[in-house]
C-alpha cells in the first residue's frame, strides 16, 4: 500500500513540479508539500542519490550549503541542491522530486541539501544523510526555535548513527551533538580575530555551565556569544580540538590558512566577516571528507562568493555602500551584521536600519523579544555618525539602542522603509550600510538604488 | 534598596537580560545583586531584599533551578508575606506550581509548589502569542512564546484577566499567579521595558517613592505604539 501511495505521490508530484518549471515558477515547495501529503514517509521511498550531505545550524547554513556546491560544480560535480529552495521538510521534497525521474530514480549521485533545524525529525530519519555539517546553534526566533536545549534535543534525536558529523569545534553546543556512535570531525578557527575576550560579557550567551558537571564554564577565550574555546575547571571538559583549524588570516592578501591533518594549506578569503570564517572552513571541511583535495577545494574557492542577497558592496562617488543581510528575529545574526559594520574601515558611516519583520507586522504586531536578545552597542562607535531606522518598529529600536548607550541625536525614525532615503545624510558620510531583513530584500536592493542615485547628485553639485 | 537576580546566565532565555538592564537604569540608586546557580545560596536567605527577578530559561534549566531553591520554599513564602516584591516572567513561573510535567520526554518534578497548579510540557506544540490586560489600574501587554500551559485554580491569586489573549492556558482569561507582590506571567522577558507605567507600578511597590523609568518618553512613544496596536480589533492574537 505504501509503495502504491508512494508511486502515485511521485507521479503527482513530478508533474506539477514539471509544469512549474515550464510555466517559470519556482517548484521549490508546492511539490514537495504535495507530495508529503500522499505518502507521509516519502522521504523513505525516494530514491537516494549515492551520498546526501544535509547542511544545518543556526547561522550560515545557506552560505556553507551555496559554497559547498559552488565548490563541488566548479570541480566538475552534478549536484543536487536546494540552494533557490525552502530547507524544511516540502523543501527538501521538491528538491529531490525536481532531481529525480518519474519513477523516483536519482539523476545526481551526490545532494548537498540545506536543512531547517526544526525540521531533522521530519527528514534525517527517513533520508539518512550521510554527513551532516553543523555550522553553530545559538539563540534563533523565539517562536520556531525556542532554546539551544530544544534544537540540540531535536536534531540530535533525528541524527542516523550511520552519519558522519562536521561540527563547530569552537561552539560547545553544536560539537556535542549526535551520540557516541557518530563519526565526528571539528572545525574550528585558533588565530585571534580581535574583539577575542576572556571575559564574558556577551548580552547572551546560550551555555555557561557544564554538560558534564554543572560548574561554571571558563575560557580561554570568546570571539562573540558562546562562540570560542571553553574548559570546565571542575571536570576538565573542554572545547574539542578541531581536525580543520583556520590558523592565520590575512584580510590584506585575501587568504587564510587551514591546517588539515598538520599540514598548512592556502585557501581564498571569501569574505572577511568572522561568521565567513568559520562558514567557509565548515565547506572546506566537509569538501575534504568527500574527498576533494586542496587544491581542487582552493580552485573552487577562488570561484565562489557570497550571494549578493546576503552581502553586497559598491563604491559610489568615492562612498562605500554595503547592502548586509540582518536577519530580524534572529538576535545573534542581526549582532554580527550590527558589530562587522562597526569593524569595517569608515570615520563617518550612515546606517540605514531596515531589520522589522514585513509578515509578522502586516495586519498584527512584530514579537520583539528578541531584540532585547540583540547587541545594539556597535552603534556607539564613533564611527557611526547617523542611525536612520525604518519601519513600524522604529520606536522600539530608539528604546533599544538607548538602553545601550546610544546618543539619541543620531538617531532619525521612519514608518516606512523607503522614507529612509530622504532622511540619510549621504553627504558628509565615507560609508552607507543598508542593514536589511531577509525579507525586505528586494526594498533593500531599492533603498540601495535610491541611496547611490542620491550620492551621485550630492557629488554633481 | 536592594534589587536581587536569580540566576541571570542561566534564566535570560528571550531579553530577560536587558529587562534586568532596564530595571537597573530606571533604579540607579539601588543594590544589584546577582546569585548563580552555582552559589551556595540566595542573598535573600539570610538578608531582606526588595525585589527579586527571575527570568525565562529552557525546560532543561527548569529542574535545576527547582532543585536550588526548594531548601529556600519557606524563606521565599516568608518574603512574600512580608511583601517582597518578586517578578517571575516567561516559564519561570512554572517554578512555583506544584508539578511540571513534561509530555514529550514523559518526565515529571515537583514544583516548588506556592500553587495548586500543574505545568504541562509538550515540546512539539509551542505557543506563539500576545496579550493585554490591566492590574490595579496599570495596563499591561507584552507576547507569549512557550511550550508550556498550567492547569488549576489560579481564581483567586491570578495577576490579570486578559482583555485579549489566553491566561495560564488556552481555556483560561486568567493569566499568571500573583500573591501579594509575588507576580509569575508567561508574559517574556522584556516586559517591564515594553510596560512603562508597569515598570513604574512596580519600583512603587519595591519601595521607588516617585517611580519614574528611564528613557521615559521614547519608552512611552513605543508603548503608546503598542498599545493601540493591541488594541485593534483586527490584530489577531
Amino acid at each position: 500500500m505504501s509503495n502504491l501511495r508512494f508511486k502515485a505521490a511521485m507521479l503527482i508530484s513530478k508533474s506539477v513540479s514539471v509544469g512549474m518549471k515550464a510555466l517559470r515558477r519556482q517548484a521549490s515547495y508546492l511539490p514537495g508539500k504535495l507530495a508529503l501529503k500522499i505518502c507521509p514517509d516519502f522521504l523513505s521511498h525516494i530514491g537516494r542519490p549515492k551520498t546526501i550531505v544535509a547542511v544545518t545550524g543556526t547561522n550560515g547554513k545557506t552560505t556553507v550549503s551555496n559554497m559547498i556546491t559552488s565548490v563541488l560544480t566548479a570541480n566538475g560535480y552534478s549536484v543536487t541542491n536546494n540552494g533557490y529552495g525552502s530547507n524544511i521538510d516540502a523543501g527538501v521534497t521538491s528538491t529531490l522530486i525536481e532531481y529525480s525521474t518519474f519513477t523516483g530514480r536519482p539523476k545526481r549521485d551526490l545532494a548537498v541539501l540545506e536543512v531547517d533545524e526544526r525540521s531533522s525529525l521530519r527528514i534525517y530519519p527517513h533520508l539518512k544523510p550521510d554527513y551532516v555539517v553543523c555550522t553553530n546553534i545559538m539563540r534563533d526566533s523565539i517562536k520556531r526555535n525556542a532554546n539551544t536545549d530544544f534544537i540540540s534535543y531535536i536534531i540530535s534525536s533525528a541524527l542516523p548513527a550511520s552519519a558522519k558529523l562536521i561540527l563547530n569545534g569552537d561552539d560547545i553546543i553544536c560539537s556535542a551533538l549526535g551520540s557516541p556512535e557518530n563519526a565526528r570531525v571539528y572545525f574550528g578557527v585558533s588565530c585571534m580575530l580581535g574583539g577575542e575576550t576572556s571575559d564574558n560579557s556577551a548580552i547572551v550567551k546560550d551555555i555557561a555551565y557544564c554538560p558534564n558537571c554543572g560548574a561554571e564554564l571558563k575560557c580561554k577565550y570568546l570571539r562573540y556569544n558562546h562562540i570560542g574555546r571553553v574548559y570546565c575547571p571542575g571536570c576538565g571538559f573542554a572545547s574539542p580540538e578541531p581536525d580543520y583549524c583556520v590558523t592565520s588570516v590575512d584580510t590584506a592578501s585575501g587568504e587564510m590558512t587551514v591546517s588539515q591533518r598538520g599540514i598548512q594549506y592556502q585557501y581564498r578569503l571569501v569574505n572577511d566577516n568572522i561568521a565567513n570564517i568559520y562558514n567557509t572552513a565548515a565547506a572546506i571541511a566537509l569538501l575534504d571528507q568527500l574527498g576533494l583535495n586542496a587544491k581542487a577545494i582552493a580552485d573552487g574557492l577562488e570561484k565562489t562568493k557570497i550571494v549578493s542577497s546576503r552581502f553586497d558592496r559598491e563604491i559610489c562617488c568615492g562612498k562605500t555602500v554595503t547592502l548586509q543581510l540582518a536577519k530580524s528575529q534572529n538576535p545573534i545574526a542581526c549582532s554580527r551584521a550590527f558589530d562587522y559594520m562597526r569593524k569595517t574601515e569608515g570615520n563617518a558611516k550612515t546606517v540605514i536600519l531596515m531589520i522589522d519583520d514585513i509578515h509578522d507586522n502586516t495586519n498584527n504586531t512584530e514579537n520583539i523579544c528578541w531584540m532585547y536578545d540583540c547587541d545594539y552597542s556597535p552603534f556607539t562607535d564613533p564611527s557611526v555618525s547617523q542611525i536612520v531606522i525604518g519601519g513600524p518598529r522604529c520606536r522600539d529600536h530608539v528604546l533599544r539602542a538607548m538602553l545601550d548607550g546610544v546618543d539619541i541625536s543620531k538617531i532619525v525614525t521612519a514608518d516606512t522603509v523607503f522614507e529612509t532615503v530622504g532622511l540619510a545624510d549621504v553627504k558628509n558620510c565615507d560609508s552607507v550600510f543598508i542593514l536589511y531583513d531577509l525579507y525586505l530584500v528586494n526594498d533593500a536592493k531599492k533603498v540601495k538604488n535610491m541611496i547611490t542615485e542620491k550620492i551621485r547628485e550630492v557629488c554633481a553639485q | 534598596m536592594t534589587v536581587e537576580i536569580l540566576f541571570p546566565k542561566l534564566c535570560n532565555q528571550f531579553g530577560d537580560s536587558k529587562n534586568v538592564e532596564y530595571l537597573r537604569q530606571c533604579m540607579p540608586q539601588a543594590r544589584f545583586i546577582s546569585t548563580e546557580i552555582t552559589d551556595q545560596k540566595p542573598y535573600f536567605a539570610d538578608h531582606d531584599v526588595n525585589l527579586l527577578y527571575l527570568g525565562s530559561m529552557s525546560e532543561a534549566a527548569q529542574l535545576r533551578v527547582i532543585r536550588w531553591l526548594t531548601p529556600y520554599r519557606e524563606r521565599i513564602e516568608e518574603l512574600t508575606a512580608a511583601g517582597t516584591v518578586f517578578l517571575a516572567t516567561g516559564n519561570a513561573f512554572e517554578i512555583f506550581t506544584q508539578k511540571i510535567e513534561n509530555l514529550t520526554t514523559k518526565e515529571t518534578c515537583d514544583g516548588l509548589g506556592l500553587f495548586p497548579l500543574t505545568t504541562k510540557i509538550d515540546l512539539f506544540a509551542r505557543f506563539n502569542g500576545k496579550i493585554l490586560g490591566e492590574t490595579n489600574g496599570v495596563p499591561v501587554l507584552g507576547f507569549k512564546s512557550q511550550f508550556s500551559m498550567v492547569y488549576g485554580d489560579n481564581s483567586e491569586e491570578y495577576f490579570f484577566r486578559a482583555q485579549r489573549g489566553i491566561g495560564i492556558n488556552r481555556q483560561s482569561q486568567l493569566e499568571g499567579v500573583r500573591r501579594g507582590n509575588l507576580i509569575g506571567t508567561h508574559i517574556l522577558g522584556p516586559l517591564l521595558v515594553l510596560n512603562p507605567l508597569f515598570t513604574e507600578y512596580l519600583m512603587g511597590l519595591a519601595g521607588v517613592e516617585n517611580p519614574c523609568c528611564a528613557f521615559r518618553t521614547q519608552a512611552m512613544a513605543a508603548f503608546e505604539r503598542r498599545l493601540s496596536e493591541f488594541r485593534n480589533k483586527k490584530i489577531p492574537f
